[in-house]
């Protein structure tokens, strides 16, 4: 329950809102198959180590969050609670998309088989540049108040949306998960860490900005049955400081698990 | 080169330390910068040359304290891990990742004051920031969550750097010199540290206290606001986190004096050996540096009379030894020398000067008697400003030009010796203000200034001014042979 001055948005039998979306599951199957598809491919083409069973795993962890993320309670709760939306876009962006670049990882990593097009396109998203410019472009345009409003309102705008979250960040991940000899992987642990402090500034900005604001910034969420003003500056509150701590708690582990013990420049 | 002033080789194996190193003392010094344009305009405010509100006038002096508190001593650190990597194995891995968290612990503070309006002063006195009037409770977590950061980051360099240095003693009492400091420097047989060396083990032990007390403060903070527990003894509050803020704050003055010892050989051609004095010295800074903070709570009266004297006799003790064996060490090392001078030089000159000056400050401040008047006027503001500007900063300029002229191919700009005399000219000029101003009963903090007061603050405007001009053109030539001095430290091609 989001309470402040006695209203309150309630969320009794908040557990039970499961909200199974066909079209959804669907497309996750469909991604999933395509996955496998890619997989036994490469195999044929004698890629041994793509066929790691680990990469399966991450991959299909990452269609999991997903799907957790868009029909448990908190995704069935977005359009109600703007710090369950805000969970949700966490799911999206630091849990599922880094699991997808793990799992996708050995398919991509050698590029040799991509046509020249494809092959310069990933090399030119995965520039750390690039990366962190459209991380930064999606998610503040998304949070721009009439972008949001209409991912609230029409359904296919709020896939998109999400979509959009999960690209930005799986091309964000890219270049520190890969490894150095990797396409579009960091080279050295300077540039991994300017490239941590850049991924965390902007999104921190954007969750301090939306943590700290004087008024709620959508006014979807003042229309909410039982909502307030107050309740609803107090859930954006919430949906901020549910974008700033944990995000910066996996740049953190993000610091840990990608800077190298030996760092290879050229 | 006397071994003592050795910097690696960029082909020694240490190229990526050094590296990590370079990064924190420009990360460090670049947000001196950020912080010190801060200062400038809280003086130009206090001027009456040009008003911005109160609120916004607390804001930036809690950043430009807090901030200049972690710069300063990431720069230093940052110095220190360069010094003793010719000598001692650290891991760069471990160095970046203690760098990003203490990063991301400063982006935090910038947010919680910029953005969240948190406006309660460095120190963020309990139960203050719990109730502020302006500020969010979440605010005051987000500052919370940026000094938790900062101590983590702190945290793990520490223990790092003991480690590596145990290990490369062959266990943490021979680091400290402990063997040869009971003797009364008659027991040789274990090899002695480098002094730098030492100091580093005693900084990294004072850290790592720092950023536990950091810690027993912080979390009661965090439990309170979610209610686990209903409130914290505001005089616990108040003792551990100027334990965790004041520690800090000393250990970037007493890092950059080891940086002395690293580098000024380098200038006089004389080595710097270890001797009894430096052993006892700064042995003695492990449990000095943490009783000093005390001269902070003198006047609460619900602080024990015990810890009051402590804070007195800390205060005294901490500063005499290290620095008489530190300023008689250098000037000695610098007599008839026939030292280079040069802009490293030059700022380690101005350092010694600064630290001699701030300390005299500071023993002044802590004596129970003086400190009652002069404790809440700029006196206060104008010693910490003096071991800051003058000591801290200036050692640490040093040694990162130190640094730059062993990796670069290219020589400093003609005009970077006046720049460093400039810099001692403004920084000498903008902290006499304030000690005329402290001795005036100017108070310190206060966001609008009396017309009687503003005089002061308009001369001192013209030596920050003085300063900034220098900061630029020392920045300018340091930039322009950085990158030259980054490339020397990569690895040889095909080595990974």
């Amino acid at each position: 329950m989001i309470a402040d001055g006695g209203a309150a948005v309630e969320l009794h039998g908040f557990v039970w809102e499961w909200e199974w979306e066909l079209p959804l599951l669907i497309a996750l199957l469909a991604v999933e198959g395509g996955y496998f598809a890619v997989r036994a491919w490469s195999a044929r083409r004698g890629r041994e180590r793509d066929r790691s069973r680990s990469a399966l795993a991450y991959f299909t962890a990452g269609i999991l969050v997903v799907a957790f993320a868009v029909v448990s309670p908190i995704g069935a709760n977005d359009e109600r609670l703007l710090s369950m939306h805000m969970l949700e876009h966490d799911l999206l962006m630091w849990v599922a998309a880094p699991l997808m670049v793990l799992g996708v990882m050995p398919l991509l990593a050698k590029a040799d088989w991509m046509p020249a097009l494809a092959r310069r396109s990933v090399i030119l998203v995965t520039r750390p540049a690039t990366a962190v410019t459209i991380a930064t472009v999606f998610v503040w345009a998304w949070h721009a108040p009439s972008a949001y409003g209409l991912a609230l309102t029409n359904d296919a705008a709020h896939a998109v949306e999400h979509l959009c979250y999960l690209v930005a960040y799986f091309i964000y991940w890219w270049p520190l998960i890969a490894a150095p000899s990797v396409i579009g992987g960091l080279r050295s642990n300077a540039a991994r860490a300017g490239y941590l402090i850049a991924g965390s500034l902007q999104s921190g900005l954007l969750a301090a900005l939306l943590a700290f604001a004087d008024e709620p910034w959508y006014p979807h969420y003042l229309h909410v049955p039982g909502a307030t003003a107050a309740s609803a500056l107090a859930d954006q509150g919430l949906a901020g400081a549910l974008m700033l701590y944990p995000g910066a708690i996996v740049f953190l582990f993000a610091a840990v698990l990608t800077i190298r013990t030996r760092e290879r420049e050229r | 080169m006397p071994a003592s002033a050795r910097l690696m080789t960029p082909d020694g194996g240490n190229g990526e330390v050094l590296r990590a190193s370079l990064a924190y003392m420009v990360a460090g010094l670049l947000s001196v910068l950020l912080m010190g344009l801060l200062g400038l305009l809280m003086r130009v405010d206090q001027a009456g040359m040009l008003v911005i509100s109160p609120v916004w006038f607390y804001r930036v002096m809690t950043l430009h304290g807090s901030g200049m508190i972690a710069s300063v001593l990431l720069a230093a650190i940052g110095g220190i891990a360069a010094a003793v990597s010719s000598t001692t194995r650290l891991s760069a891995r471990a160095l970046w990742i203690a760098l990003v968290i203490y990063l991301m612990g400063n982006g935090f503070v910038v947010l919680a004051t910029l953005v969240g309006g948190f406006a309660g002063g460095w120190t963020v006195l309990y139960p203050l920031p719990e109730h502020g009037l302006i500020w969010s409770l979440g605010s005051a977590l987000a500052m919370y969550a940026g000094y938790l950061f900062v101590a983590l980051g702190l945290l793990l360099f520490c223990v790092h750097l003991l480690i590596a240095l145990a290990r490369s003693h062959g266990g943490l009492t021979k680091a400290l010199a402990w063997r040869y400091l009971f003797s009364f420097g008659r027991d040789t047989r274990d090899a002695l540290p480098r002094p730098v060396e030492l100091i580093a083990a005693v900084i990294a032990i004072d850290g790592i206290a720092a950023a536990t007390a950091g810690a027993i403060y912080l979390v009661p903070l965090f439990a309170q606001a979610t209610h686990l527990v209903t409130s914290v003894d505001a005089l616990f509050a108040k003792n551990f986190v100027l334990l965790f803020g004041h520690t800090m704050g000393n250990l970037s003055i007493y890092v950059t004096a080891g940086l002395v010892y690293a580098a000024l050989p380098a200038y006089t051609k004389r080595a710097w050996p270890m001797t009894w004095p430096v052993a006892a010295a700064w042995n003695l800074i492990i449990p000095l540096m943490l009783l000093n903070y005390s001269h902070h709570l003198y006047a609460d009266f619900a602080q024990p009379l015990t810890l009051q004297l402590l804070g007195e006799i800390g205060s005294y003790a901490v500063a005499l030894p290290s620095f008489i064996v530190t300023i008689i060490g250098a000037l000695a090392l610098m007599y008839r020398s026939g030292m280079r001078w040069g802009s490293a030089s030059i700022f380690f000159a101005l350092g010694l000067w600064g630290w001699v000056f701030g300390g005299m400050g500071a023993l002044l401040d802590s004596t129970i008697p003086v400190n009652q008047v002069m404790h809440n006027t700029l006196w206060v503001a104008a010693h910490f400003h003096t071991y800051f500007v003058l000591g801290a900063l200036a050692f640490a300029l040093a040694y990162l030009t130190y640094v730059v002229e062993m990796l670069s191919p290219l020589a400093a700009r003609r005009g970077s010796d006046a720049a460093a005399w400039l810099y001692g000219v403004g920084g000498a000029g903008f902290v006499l203000v304030f000690f005329i101003s402290g001795a005036n009963s100017i108070p310190r903090r206060f966001a609008v200034h009396l017309p009687q007061w503003q005089p002061y603050a308009r001369i001192a405007v013209a030596f920050v001014v003085l300063i900034a001009l220098s900061l630029a053109w020392i920045s300018w030539d340091l930039g322009t042979r950085m990158r030259s001095a980054w490339r020397a430290t990569q690895l040889p091609s095909g080595e990974s």
